[in-house]
């Protein structure tokens, strides 16, 4: 099975798909194309998913050649446990999304397709990359089509908005970029090699004051992504992509930060979970505020992010295995919720909490799922979020007792703002004209949400093949980043988590 | 009395003497009106038999021009230098044709001076003499100074042309001043004789000299550049000169004068490293800074452009500071790339110039993604390698200069440089919004009709080639880096 | 004593100069009016507007001439070598003039000579 070069092929179908989209003629053959090939690349990553051996922390289904030799670059792609998961949750929504969009965009729907599945390319790319520089021009290709899903497909004020999300993501980046070069520089002082292979840079030792500001120009990269306070003022005009940024910007903290830069992190980790616990307070208090269902997705959205941030830099097997779980459980209860919403908005085109109500007697499917998304957001036990954050806190306290208290009040305020705006949406009486003749979800509608519904379960259930998968890779990742000799005390075991629920 | 004949090279030379050739001939034929169409298409196929000329002598190693005192040299450096002018000239005539025919300037001058002037700037690159560069400098500007005007109808074209020539011609009396003091210094004009001087032990008068040449020679170079502080004709230059000449002088002269600034710094003034290195370090940021922060509330798109171009020439000072092969190398790769996303910028605004209204303010791309899709993704791609994102090779070019800083200690300068190129996002984005994101307030005059074919095909490839090197850019890079090997 | 022809041809000029001079004013015949009598006389009013326009024909035809004129100098330092140039010299003097010529020809078709 492993001959075939399976990452190579999920990297760049979604490429081939958008290159095929330039000769299709019409809206629906467009819908239609992008949705096969995403649901193709789905299809070839579960295969690879099903080959992938969980006891192994070392990447797989490795390849490598050439590329830029006199820069010391090459293609080199593969996964570990952390990867997959993430990569797996990309293709698994990337087909929903489009399919649960078909309708929605309308307009230019050919170019709407090719920059998702361009976008898509990126992800994996991210994803799969163990070369720094592969790595960095997925980062910042990817800028360029989520520019135009920003521009174009977004709602009000999209323009100024997609240039401001893109201004903030390449400061960050660049100054990512000046320290990628430096890396680079300083292992050829040590070695006389010119290499970006992420493997070798793990290895060099760096004096820490160097390290400090290299880590801190890989965290301004990343912290504009997650977004973090106080990065995050571009993410309400652009809360389109957020889920996906979430994601990204996390895996790179994981990947870069934590294993490159040890004894920066010493210092800063302690910083990092406190501006964290901030956030998670700062996005739920700001969330509370909102009357427009957009904005406070993205503001739950910063504070949800916030406990992603904090797992991470707990530096503990708790920490970063809850947050992967969180990140997963993001797309799904997030992307959920905003897709929901999104639905809505085509009905009524408006995002006002206030001009619904009632909803309940005349959608009763939407509603329905909606109340599973919000549940799942507000980290109900025995849905998705609630083993992430659990996880994440349990990882803190380990750490650092005063932050883990903060952030579990994000968890109460989530409660708050969630229902409230689902109360608001979905109970009361209906007391508007306009909502009376609604129509309830298409059957194409129902099987997307029905398919995150199954998801955000199972995950809540039965996290076990999820948790399995990464283990070995989070203790790898941390004997890394301690430098340790030895692995690190056993970390929670999925029947751990079973007895304590 | 006997005179001791020199043994001359001219294999050295043929380069530039199918160049000056190839011009003649386009002059002669332009004389004849019934030979009008086809003389674009004359001076694309002689442009390729010099670009042929030049590919067969890659590799063949220095050969100097004479023995007595070499003037010229035939290596790789020079070689390269002349293709990528070359095919900088290739693309300005293919998106000429259209621009040029609208506006009854498809005359045989156009085309003629053009070569000439690729001429002089293969001269440039070739020389290792003062006098040699002088005299390529000087066929190249006094080209330019005509096609600048060459709408005479014009106004902005004739205020560009005058600008340019008065301020040109304080440029050169500069470079003149600086060579007499250079001359008094070492009593040649020879690069290698300038440097065995500063290699020995020299005076301090003799040291007042060669600083005061350098001086001089460095102001009259940024002239040519717009380097800060002489960049101020550049906008107004742009701005009324042919669209398409406006493309050639952005790429084309400044590539040249890059190229001799390379030579000068890298094999004449080393010994000199110590002023001239936080000279140009200050300039190359100042140039940085105000190309990029005056860009961003530019309307004109030519303007706009002309402040990015200042920008660039910022960014490509900076890894001389670095005196290394890799360095000088990265300024190589940099200028290839450079001319193939300006050319593409130009060009675009020509192409679209050419039918009826001209296309001048970021107005004029409302709606230009749903009314001309081909052109506005050709505009969207150099847009993007101009502003560094990959998969571009703006993004391969920027990364190969910072690295090429970075690598020669000057981690502060790549910094300081990226912030501003994360800067100039916000202006080269503003293009894309207004083509992809506003609707045109109403159907502009060039809606109708369809484009030139030939302007397409050039800004097509133009296009392919800037991702075909953001994704592939081995061979190219192996080019430059073969290109500065052979300097000494 | 190598400059005394040298000497000897200045004081022949001068003489010859103050005889001509000398004869002029005694034997020409004298008809005066206001022009003749101006300290310089071309043919051109000495004190005019200065913004008193010139056809531009006349620029043209001054640059031209320059030009070749110019060119003109090269032949004599060539001239006199010619016998250890040799082949060399013929050929390269051959380029120069085929490109004066190529000059030529071309301001000639394009109009440049026409005074109308």
């Amino acid at each position: 099975m492993t001959e075939l070069p399976f990452l190579s092929l999920i990297i760049w179908l979604p490429v081939l798909g958008a290159v095929l989209l330039l000769f299709v003629k019409g809206d629906t053959a467009a819908r239609w194309v992008g949705f096969g090939v995403s649901a193709l690349v789905l299809v070839l990553f579960a295969v690879c998913f099903g080959a992938f051996e969980t006891h192994l922390g070392d990447p797989q289904f490795v390849e490598r050649m050439p590329w830029i030799e006199s820069l010391g670059v090459s293609y080199h792609v593969g996964a570990d446990g952390i990867s997959i998961l993430l990569a797996g949750i990309t293709a698994l929504m990337w087909p929903l999304a489009l399919l649960g969009t078909w309708t929605i965009v309308s307009e230019r729907v050919r170019a709407y397709q090719v920059f998702m599945l361009l976008m898509e390319t990126t992800l994996m790319g991210v994803f799969f990359s163990l070369d720094l520089f592969l790595f960095f021009l997925f980062w910042e290709g990817m800028l360029i089509p989520m520019y135009f899903l920003i521009g174009i497909w977004g709602y009000e004020n999209s323009a100024r908005a997609a240039l401001k999300f893109f201004l903030f993501a390449v400061f960050g980046s660049l100054l990512m970029l000046a320290a990628v070069i430096t890396l680079a520089f300083l292992y050829h002082q040590a070695h006389d090699v010119l290499t970006f292979e992420m493997a070798a840079l793990y290895q060099l030792s760096i004096p820490p004051e160097v390290q400090f500001w290299l880590a801190l120009a890989f965290i301004a990269a990343f912290a504009v992504k997650v977004p973090m306070v106080p990065f995050h003022t571009w993410l309400p005009d652009a809360i389109v992509l957020a889920v996906v940024l979430v994601k990204m910007a996390a895996y790179g903290f994981i990947r870069l930060t934590l294993p490159l830069f040890p004894d920066a992190l010493a210092e800063l980790a302690p910083l990092m979970c406190a501006v964290a616990a901030a956030g998670i307070v700062y996005g739920a208090l700001i969330a509370l505020a909102q009357s427009d269902i957009r904005r406070m997705i993205a503001y739950s959205t910063i504070s949800h992010a916030g406990f992603v941030v904090l797992g991470v830099f707990a530096l503990n097997q708790h920490g970063i295995q809850g947050a992967v779980v969180h990140i997963v459980s993001l797309a799904l209860s997030t992307g959920g919720l905003f897709l929901a919403a999104m639905m809505l908005v085509q009905r009524r085109n408006t995002w006002d909490m206030e001009a619904y109500g009632g909803l309940w007697h005349t959608i009763p499917v939407f509603s329905a799922f909606l109340l599973v998304f919000t549940l799942a957001s507000v980290g109900l036990p025995g849905l998705s979020s609630f083993v992430g954050e659990f996880l994440i806190l349990v990882g803190v306290f380990q750490q650092h007792i005063p932050i883990a208290a903060v952030a579990a009040t994000g968890i109460i305020l989530a409660a708050v703002y969630m229902l409230r705006m689902y109360r608001k949406v979905v109970f009361g009486p209906l007391t508007r004209e306009e909502n009376k003749g609604i129509r309830d979800l298409s059957f194409r509608e129902t099987a997307v949400l029905a398919c995150m519904t199954l998801f955000i379960i199972w995950i809540g259930v039965y996290p076990n093949p999820f948790l399995r998968t990464m283990e070995a890779s989070v203790q790898k990742l941390l004997v890394q980043t301690h430098r340790l000799a030895e692995t690190p005390p056993a970390g929670m075991t999925p029947e751990t988590i079973q007895d304590m629920r | 009395m006997n005179t001791a004949l020199p043994v001359i090279n001219l294999y050295a030379v043929m380069p530039q003497i199918v160049l000056v050739s190839a011009a003649t001939v386009v002059l002669i034929v332009g004389l004849f009106e019934r030979f009008r169409k086809g003389i674009p298409y004359l001076s694309l196929l002689l442009l390729a038999v010099s670009g042929v000329v030049a590919v067969n002598q890659l590799g063949l190693g220095p050969v100097p021009f004479s023995d007595v005192s070499s003037m010229m040299v035939m290596d790789d450096f020079g070689l390269v230098a002349t293709l990528v002018f070359i095919a900088g000239a290739v693309l300005t005539v293919l998106i000429s044709i259209s621009y040029a025919e609208a506006r009854s300037i498809d005359r045989g001058e156009y085309y003629a001076l053009l070569i000439y002037a690729v001429s002089g700037m293969s001269m440039m690159a070739a020389s290792t003499d003062l006098f040699t560069f002088f005299l390529g400098l000087e066929v190249l500007s006094i080209s330019l100074y005509v096609l600048i005007g060459f709408e005479q109808r014009d106004a902005g074209s004739n205020e560009g042309a005058l600008k340019y020539f008065l301020l040109g011609a304080f440029a050169s009396g500069f470079i003149l001043y600086g060579m007499a003091l250079l001359y008094g210094a070492s009593g040649s004009t020879e690069y290698e004789a300038i440097a065995r001087t500063l290699g020995g032990e020299r005076s301090d008068a003799v040291n007042l000299l060669l600083l005061g040449g350098l001086g001089l020679l460095l102001v009259g170079i940024g002239f040519k550049i717009s380097m800060v502080p002489f960049h101020a004709w550049t906008p107004d230059v742009y701005q009324g000169a042919p669209t398409p000449v406006a493309a050639f002088l952005s790429t084309g002269s400044k590539a040249a004068a890059f190229v001799v600034l390379i030579r000068l710094l890298g094999s004449v003034f080393p010994g000199l490293q110590m002023e001239w290195i936080p000279l140009i370090s200050v300039l190359a940021v100042l140039t940085i800074a105000v190309g990029n922060v005056v860009a961003l509330v530019q309307t004109n798109l030519k303007r706009l452009l002309a402040y990015s171009s200042i920008a660039h020439a910022g960014y490509m000072l900076l890894p001389l500071m670095a005196d290394s092969q890799d360095g000088s190398a990265s300024i190589v790769f940099y200028l290839i790339v450079y001319t193939a996303m300006n050319l593409g910028a130009f060009g675009v605004l020509a192409v679209l110039s050419a039918r009826g209204a001209p296309c001048a303010t970021l107005e004029d791309l409302a709606g230009l993604g749903s009314r001309r899709p081909l052109l506005a993704a050709v505009m969207a791609v150099v847009m993007f390698s101009l502003a560094g994102i990959p998969p571009t090779a703006g993004f391969m070019a920027k990364f190969y200069l910072f690295s090429a800083l970075v690598h020669g200690g000057y981690v502060e300068l790549a910094v300081i440089g990226l912030l501003f190129s994360g800067v100039s996002l916000y202006y080269y984005l503003r293009v894309v919004v207004w083509m992809y994101m506003r609707p045109a307030a109403e159907t502009p005059a060039e809606a109708a009709g369809r484009l030139s074919y030939t302007g397409m095909t050039a800004l097509c490839l133009s296009a392919l080639a800037i991702l075909a090197v953001g994704v592939f850019p081995s061979e190219l890079l192996q080019l430059a880096e073969r290109a500065v090997m052979t300097l000494p | 004593m190598s400059y005394l022809p040298l000497i000897l041809l200045v004081i022949l000029v001068l003489i010859v100069a103050a005889v001509i001079v000398t004869l002029s004013s005694y034997i020409g015949r004298k008809k005066t009016s206001a022009s003749k009598l101006a300290s310089y006389e071309c043919g051109v009013p000495i004190k005019d507007s200065a913004r008193k326009n010139f056809s531009v024909k006349f620029y043209l035809i001054a640059i031209l001439f320059i030009l070749f004129d110019v060119e003109i100098i090269y032949l004599y330092p060539w001239a006199v070598v010619y016998g250890d140039l040799q082949l060399y010299g013929a050929a390269a003097m051959g380029v120069f003039f085929l490109l004066l010529v190529i000059g030529f020809l071309y301001e000639w078709k394009r109009g440049a000579l026409e005074w109308d």
